[in-house]
């Protein structure tokens, strides 16, 4: 199992990122001028700074050429994971549904929140499922860090019908953390077909018991299992 | 790309012009001997500089002497861009501090924010990743009421609130200084994934016309990644990367950072501007270049820009250095070659290179896009020469500049108008007579002071004089009278007891 972090002037979570992939697989940076993707089997597009988050978040990565490459990839299945600023990215390469915009509180914020898993059936939450010993009914929930200030996620009202018609949300904030004012507290989503999925928490920060919780391990396993069980 | 100077017509300054610049009388004269001249355009700009109280701590550097500067886990002390000490498992600890209070004051978002960017700039300069920001602030009162204070930054404007900012201009102007460095500081920290974890804040009074903002950063490194600043090897070459250099910060060392504040809104072009994403491409690029060995020595560019780097660096390896301003990328043409020298252009970094090293240098900053340029090389003179192009615009020793500037001695005295109250004295009761007497008399040491006693108190109850003290030494904001039945056995120690304490 090999996984992709991209590298764009301006990111600074791709080293933590390259972390938590490494504790299930094998990891690698890909540069943002470099348009081959050396055939991994997942694509992470991490948090940070990219291009100093000028004109738009993510604006200008959107068109940087390993985008090209990844765009290409999403478009035939390959499993793209966004977090953060990578999140950003996905929505201005209208991988995903949605924009998101300035927190409703007006700050950079940064604390823990209590993220609901509502839809387990993907291949970045299947292992997030409350297990038969732990669940005790109700959504499994991760605690994860999130960090950041444009995290308002935001559709119109037609689209987040339809996403929550067809199972496209995929992870909440629990009701007392939707601080950035995300619409119908949604954290994450994924695309129709399900391969392309990002939130704005940052599981890679949650995979080592010296950060205070481990819960984010569970989205990389979940991709390790899709790439391992296609194969089989 | 860079841009030529235009020639301009040779102009020798007068001892007006160094006055203006911030230098002394016998300053000015002193570098006319070095010099063995008058020092032209380009030579007393750098002078100015570097004999500012910013950039040679004229005024405090026979105090700071007096500091301890050793210690078993030290591993990199004063003198370098930051100090470092070993934590174990091959891991050094880097970490400094600094102030930007004056540009905070003139333009808080953009001080305070070039503040954390300097700091940065030094711990990543010896070779250390940045993993952490704290900060120190002191401004003035700004809750005089606090509700409507507190409304005011929720964002509605309401009768209660103007009324106060009319009440007191000067709470609004405290209000806004603080809510630009916040901003100021997490702007930048932010975007270059630094976190500001911890600092301090205290409001009061004597802070509202000298805020106070400290930066402190620290970063980790592995032991073999450090790296030095002196200059060495005559023949190695001189490279600058980072932003292109521009007009701005013109001056910050010698106009702003050394001089009283009066009124600061004519200074605002000597506040620098700062540019987190450039910075980060610095930090990755400036790290990658060490991690790869390419590298003899780094220094980053703060006050006085390209003029400290370089003399600091040949100081301190004791050689010189020949830098060709037409070299350096310029944000807009028309720079004069002293505008380029002192320009305080943020996010730039100077390094010396071999010259096998070279083209792995300048391919490693054009993958990182930050500009790298080959501006000079070192030599053996031991002077500083700037040329433009073939043209030699200055010529200095580089001793004169770094290290024969003159220090000076602190002769402190009580200002003429306090700014704070006296403390009201101690005693409850109206002084008597001997409270008269010791408060115009010398309090006599008994040959007994020096030993102190872990029951020695003060006489007095009041803060902060209340509570066991420290070896016994005369209060000085307290006229303390010698208790009953104590005199005879010496006033300074007997006079600390409790016991036999009249309750006051």
């Amino acid at each position: 199992m090999r996984f992709g972090v991209l590298q764009f002037p301006g990111s600074c979570d791709e080293v933590d990122a390259l972390g938590a992939a490494r504790r299930v697989g094998d990891a690698e940076l890909l540069w943002h001028g470099e348009r081959d993707l050396r055939g991994v089997d997942a694509v992470i597009v991490p948090g940070g700074f990219s291009y100093g988050d000028y004109l738009r978040a993510g604006a200008i990565a959107r068109f940087a050429p390993v985008m090209d490459a990844v765009i290409e990839f999403a478009r035939e299945g390959g499993l793209v994971l966004g977090i953060c600023n990578g999140f950003q990215v996905l929505c201005e390469a209208h991988l995903l549904p949605g924009a998101l915009l300035p927190n409703a509180n007006r700050r950079f914020t940064f604390r823990q929140v209590q993220l609901e898993v509502v839809q387990g059936d993907t291949p970045f939450t299947s292992a997030c499922l409350p297990s038969a010993t732990g669940g005790v009914g109700g959504p499994q929930t991760l605690s994860i860090p999130a960090k950041h200030s444009w995290g308002r996620y935001y559709a119109d009202d037609p689209t987040l019908d339809r996403l929550e018609a067809d199972g496209q949300v995929v992870l909440r904030y629990a009701p007392a953390d939707n601080f950035n004012g995300s619409l119908r507290d949604i954290a994450g989503v994924c695309n129709a077909a399900g391969n392309v999925f990002g939130l704005m928490p940052h599981p890679e920060h949650a995979v080592d018991p010296l950060t205070g919780s481990t819960d984010g391990l569970c989205i990389f396993e979940s991709m390790r299992l899709a790439i391992e069980g296609a194969r089989v | 790309m860079p841009v030529s100077g235009t020639p301009v017509p040779e102009y020798t300054p007068t001892v007006e012009d160094a006055l203006a610049l911030g230098l002394t009388r016998a300053e000015y004269e002193l570098v006319c001997e070095k010099q063995g001249g008058a020092p032209n355009q380009v030579e007393l700009a750098m002078y100015s500089l570097l004999w500012s109280e910013h950039c040679a701590y004229k005024h405090s550097k026979k105090l700071l002497r007096t500091l301890p500067t050793e210690g078993a886990h030290m591993v990199m002390g004063p003198g370098e861009n930051a100090g470092a000490v070993d934590v174990g498992g091959g891991l050094v600890c880097a970490f400094k501090v600094e102030s930007h209070n004056h540009p905070s004051a003139v333009e808080p978002f953009q001080g305070a924010a070039t503040g954390v960017g300097g700091i940065l700039r030094d711990i990543f300069a010896i070779g250390a990743r940045p993993i952490a920001v704290l900060d120190s602030l002191r401004f003035g009162e700004v809750a005089g009421a606090g509700e409507a204070d507190r409304g005011a930054q929720g964002g509605g404007g309401n009768a209660a609130t103007t009324a106060e900012r009319q009440r007191s201009p000067s709470k609004s102007r405290s209000l806004y200084l603080l809510d630009g460095a916040v901003s100021g500081i997490a702007h930048y920290g932010n975007s270059i994934g630094v976190p500001t974890v911890g600092g301090e804040v205290y409001f009061e009074a004597p802070y509202e016309h000298n805020c106070l903002v400290n930066a402190m950063a620290l970063g980790l490194a592995p032991r073999e990644r450090l790296v030095r600043s002196a200059a060495a090897g005559p023949g190695n070459v001189l490279v600058l990367f980072g932003a292109s250099t521009g007009r701005d910060g013109i001056g910050g060392a010698s106009v702003l950072a050394s001089a009283e504040l009066a009124e600061g809104d004519d200074k605002r072009p000597s506040v620098q501007v700062g540019d987190p994403f450039e910075e980060k491409k610095l930090m990755e690029c400036s790290l990658e270049l060490l991690a790869r060995g390419l590298l003899v020595s780094l220094q980053d560019l703060g006050a006085a820009g390209l003029t400290s780097a370089a003399a600091e660096m040949a100081s301190k390896g004791e050689v010189g250095l020949d830098i060709d301003v037409l070299r350096v990328p310029l944000r807009e043409p028309g720079l004069e070659p002293f505008e380029i020298m002192v320009s305080e252009s943020q996010e730039r970094m100077l390094c010396v290179v071999a010259p096998g090293d070279l083209q792995d240098v300048l391919g490693l900053c054009e993958k990182w896009e930050v500009n790298g340029s080959a501006i000079g090389a070192v030599t053996a003179s031991e002077r500083l020469r700037v040329f433009a192009g073939e043209r030699i615009v200055g010529d200095m020793p580089v001793r004169a500049l770094v290290d024969d500037c003159p220090l000076y001695d602190l002769s402190p005295s009580p200002p003429a108008v306090r700014s704070i109250p006296r403390p009201r004295p101690c005693s409850r009761r109206a002084p008597g007579w001997r409270r008269r007497f010791w408060r115009f008399w010398p309090r006599p040491i008994s040959p007994r002071a020096g030993r102190s006693s872990s029951t020695t108190t003060r006489s007095c109850s009041r803060a902060p004089c209340a509570g066991p003290s420290r070896p016994t030494r005369p209060c000085s904001s307290c006229p303390r009278p010698p208790l009953r039945g104590t005199r005879r056995r010496g006033m300074q120690g007997r006079g600390m007891r409790r016991r036999g304490t009249r309750e006051r």
